[in-house]
């Protein structure tokens, strides 16, 4: 079939050499013959090292060519090591030559069925058992051939599969390199696909265990159809190589304790090579599978972890899993109940809490030194007011009360896998396998498109430059109303927080009607600001420049209704970092802020805040607190150099932020483009993004 | 529509060449045989062959309105009325030799027919697919346009007229000559494919 043929869209992966994104044009066209005796046929993908052909020799032998266009010194060194190499499951490499332009290729043998991207695109549930233990044990075959004759192959993913005729191969030793048997590392480049990534990888060490990591992943995709670390980032994917443990709860119990032991974290714990895989993975096929004895319990911890051989070979050890433990378990578990939870004291408490909030801050898409840095300025402010035996006791508690809830929710994840499990088990004993009925036939599901979100928000700029003229002014218009009144319920309710009620003191009054009305002239200007910006993503400086431009006239409105209200200091200028001298010509003899003084420090504050990210009609969420904190932040920054009357520059700062965000349009951003209902918004990386035409 | 007609029978030794269908090979697709003809034998030495133990012409595909009809061995020397059967979508066509050959008609938009083969037999000279086009075909990323081609993110358009043919996508197209190709012709580009039209040799 000629889809076998096709690439993949980017479900997720396998970018490397299979990516076309904007390279389906090669540089040599079919019929042309830039190495001798080699008729090019047509371009068949671009991988990180050069463009490969299908080809055919004068003889009519169809053969693969690689033109090694990058790293030509690591890919022909890969290539030379396994040129001699013959194995029915690995590509023959044919040869290496130059053409007349010196330009190195690689001659190869030729695939043409499908490679095991595009099956498994097709099967996005995975394959069944059959399928699953020929692809495993043929490339087990072909890469222990590669680990006999010193050699790891380094980047195993699907689309090096294939399967040729029946016969499964490994393919693109673009990468592979010998392994020395005193050092194994040494090799600082990174190379290979982060989906199939061995966790070692990252400080440069490449043994044989890399390979059988990426078997391990590649086996949990043939069973599952998905990878066992998926993310949104390479970053979050590489983070969870590294830390996660995998799911195994919906792999095969036959593969499942094969699957853990390649998925251990130190390659010291996995199987030493693939030979030692290849003949677990065949056990593991054997028709006359061994089932589960009646002595055999299983002892729920927290993750699962299957040992589905008595030989102690593939023992689940892992620390905190559950496995088949017979009355000789070696790990000496005490036998508990699925649903027996142990009791956690308050030191469990504190380290559940502890880890609630590390992955509380890695969950955020902020850097940590940001968050560092408010929590920082957060606590120098609060520590004025508050004493620290206090923060400490609050503190104590907070972490009592979400280590309390991450228990909680460990015991219910606890419970549900050990039910699932017993039900696994109970299966596995039963004499005979339970045969589900063939479901009925059902008509193919359409596939949604991706697109990225930076492609989604190229459309909908385009989109939004049609709402200009009346309907646009009316929307502004409306803007501005709202923004007005969430200025004036968000001031009287931050005056009525602090304890200056409208009958207090003349400064809580003046206070509050005069960031009222600072905040709604500044939430105006923004607003017209991202009524002008909204159909382009425009770049940062010009944009500080004209919003500290929009600072100063804010300044001038704020001076001018201070001195109407006649707002006099009372001596709320002094500042948390007292570092530096007020700048001269600010301030008058007593250190009262003059009018300048107030134009500086909004110009000053809106040239450090990226205010038009908060009228953009295509931000992530229509409220953002995290804006708003950066914005009292700063704003106390900005008063630290220049200081004016707080908490009034503060407030002007936040209420504005408030506001403009809830009186501005916003565009949900799962929200498909005009037209094509029938898409879906990504973040995934990988997906690539389309040429804009 | 005029469509040329490929040779429906046995070539006598001595005879012209067989006349195949021209090839588009796609850049990262696959090597695509456009048969635009009404009738087309199928065979190890055929209008569309494939390499296999089976017949020189295993039989004959004909195109009759929008309905594709498979006769079978219909060589010089045997019965020349041997029923027709009706190609209905996904149905195997009997070949012999054990091979596994079936008609798709992936989208109802176009009635361009595609012809699979299973492993391990394979058309002749690296071909990866037969379409029998019916004026347009298309290439894109859902099951039904009539070559499925996963990384595309738009649905690209062959369109046959006369000995041309047109690739298109949005607002861009490149037409090239069809049958017969042009030998050595430079490849067209429209969207994302890259496209050379060129006889099959075998």
């Amino acid at each position: 079939m000629i889809d076998n043929l096709a690439f993949p869209r980017a479900k997720r992966i396998d970018h490397a050499t299979n990516s076309p994104a904007g390279s389906m044009h090669f540089t040599h066209a079919p019929g042309s013959s830039p190495l001798d005796r080699y008729t090019i046929r047509r371009g068949l993908g671009v991988g990180g090292f050069g463009e490969v052909y299908f080809a055919v020799s004068e003889g009519g032998k169809e053969v693969a060519l690689k033109q090694i266009q990058r790293n030509w010194d690591v890919e022909l060194r890969g290539a030379r090591h396994c040129l001699n190499l013959k194995h029915p499951n690995l590509v023959s490499l044919h040869d290496v030559t130059r053409d007349d332009r010196d330009q190195w290729w690689i001659v190869m043998e030729y695939i043409a069925g499908p490679n095991l991207r595009d099956v498994l695109n097709r099967n996005p549930n995975g394959l069944d058992r059959p399928e699953v233990q020929r692809w495993l044990a043929g490339v087990c075959r072909g890469v222990a051939h590669l680990h006999a004759a010193g050699l790891v192959h380094r980047d195993l993913k699907p689309g090096n599969l294939f399967d040729d005729e029946g016969v499964i191969k490994v393919g693109d030793y673009g990468l592979s390199k010998f392994v020395s048997h005193t050092v194994r590392g040494g090799h600082t480049e990174s190379v290979g696909t982060f989906h199939y990534m061995a966790p070692e990888v990252g400080r440069g060490e490449y043994g044989p265990g890399v390979d059988v990591y990426a078997i391990g992943i590649i086996a949990y995709e043939l069973l599952t159809g998905e990878v066992p670390f998926d993310g949104q980032s390479q970053h979050e994917i590489i983070i969870k190589h590294l830390s996660d443990r995998p799911d195994l709860s919906r792999i095969d119990s036959r593969y499942r304790g094969i699957i853990d032991r390649c998925l251990r974290k130190d390659p010291a714990d996995r199987f030493a090579d693939a030979g030692q895989l290849a003949s677990a993975i065949e056990s593991a096929g054997q028709p006359a599978d061994r089932p589960v004895s009646p002595g055999q319990r299983l002892v729920s911890d927290n993750r699962p972890t299957f040992a589905p051989e008595a030989d102690g070979e593939f023992h689940g050890t892992g620390r905190r899993g559950n496995h088949l433990a017979g009355p000789s378990d070696r790990s000496g578990a005490t036998a508990r109940s699925p649903n027996e939870q142990p009791v956690i004291g308050i030191g469990g408490l504190l380290h559940h809490g502890m880890a609630e909030v590390t992955e509380w801050a890695r969950s955020l898409s902020r850097p940590s030194w940001i968050w560092l840095a408010v929590t920082v300025a957060a606590l120098s402010v609060a520590r004025v007011r508050v004493p620290w035996s206090l923060w400490l006791v609050v503190g104590l508690l907070g972490l009592l009360v979400a280590g309390g809830r991450r228990a909680r929710r460990n015991q219910l994840e606890s419970v549900r896998r050990g039910n699932r499990d017993r039900q696994l088990v109970s299966q596995t004993v039963a004499p005979e396998p339970v045969r589900r009925p063939e479901p009925p036939w059902q008509p193919e599901q359409p596939v949604r498109r991706q697109i990225t979100r930076s492609h989604w928000r190229s459309i909908m700029r385009q989109q939004l430059r049609s709402n200009r003229g009346l309907s646009g002014a009316a929307q502004y218009c409306g803007s501005v109303v709202v923004a007005g009144l969430v200025c004036g319920v968000a001031t009287a309710l931050a005056s009525l927080l602090s304890g200056r009620d409208v009958h207090g003191d003349s400064l809580g009054v003046t206070q509050f009607v005069a960031a009222w009305v600072v905040a709604t002239v500044a939430s105006a200007g923004l607003l017209l600001l991202g009524r002008f910006w909204q159909t382009s993503e425009g770049s940062s400086l010009p944009r500080r420049m004209v919003t500290a431009g929009l600072g100063g006239a804010t300044g001038l409105v704020a001076a001018g209704v201070m001195d109407f209200l006649m707002m006099t200091g009372d001596g709320r200028l002094i500042r948390d970092i007292d570092a530096t001298g007020l700048p001269a010509g600010l301030y008058d003899a007593a250190g009262h802020p003059s009018g300048a003084a107030v134009v500086a420090y909004f110009a000053l504050l809106f040239a450090l805040l990226r205010t038009w990210r908060v009228v953009d009609p295509l931000r992530r969420r229509r409220v953002s607190l995290w804006a708003v904190a950066v914005s009292v932040v700063a704003a106390w920054l900005v008063h630290q150099f220049v200081p004016i009357h707080q908490p009034f520059g503060m407030l002007v700062a936040g209420v504005t932020a408030i506001a403009t965000q809830i009186a501005a349009p916003w565009v949900h951003p799962q929200t498909p483009p005009p037209g094509d209902s029938d898409v879906l918004v990504t973040t995934d990386p990988m997906v690539r993004q389309p040429r804009v035409i | 529509m005029d469509r040329p007609n490929c040779t429906a029978s046995t070539p006598p030794r001595g005879s012209a060449p067989i006349q195949r269908p021209p090839i588009a090979w796609i850049d990262g697709i696959g090597g695509v045989a456009i048969a635009a003809a009404d009738r087309m034998t199928i065979g190890r030495n055929a209008n569309l062959p494939i390499r296999g133990n089976l017949r020189s012409v295993a039989g004959e595909l004909i195109r009759r309105g929008e309905d594709w009809f498979w006769r079978g061995h219909v060589d010089d020397a045997t019965d020349q009325n041997a029923a027709e059967i009706l190609l209905g979508e996904g149905d195997p066509i009997p070949i012999g030799g054990g091979v596994d050959l079936t008609i798709h008609r992936p989208g109802a938009l176009t009635a361009t027919r595609r012809l699979d083969l299973r492993s391990p037999h394979r058309w002749a000279g690296g071909v990866d697919s037969v379409l029998l086009v019916a004026t347009v075909a298309t290439i894109g990323p859902t099951p039904s346009d009539s070559i499925r081609a996963c990384n595309l993110d738009q649905t690209h358009y062959l369109c046959t007229a006369g000995s041309m043919i047109t690739l298109r996508c949005d607002a861009e197209s490149a037409t090239t000559a069809f049958d017969p190709p042009a030998v050595g012709g430079d490849p067209i580009r429209a969207g994302e494919l890259t496209l050379a039209m060129r006889p099959w040799d075998v």
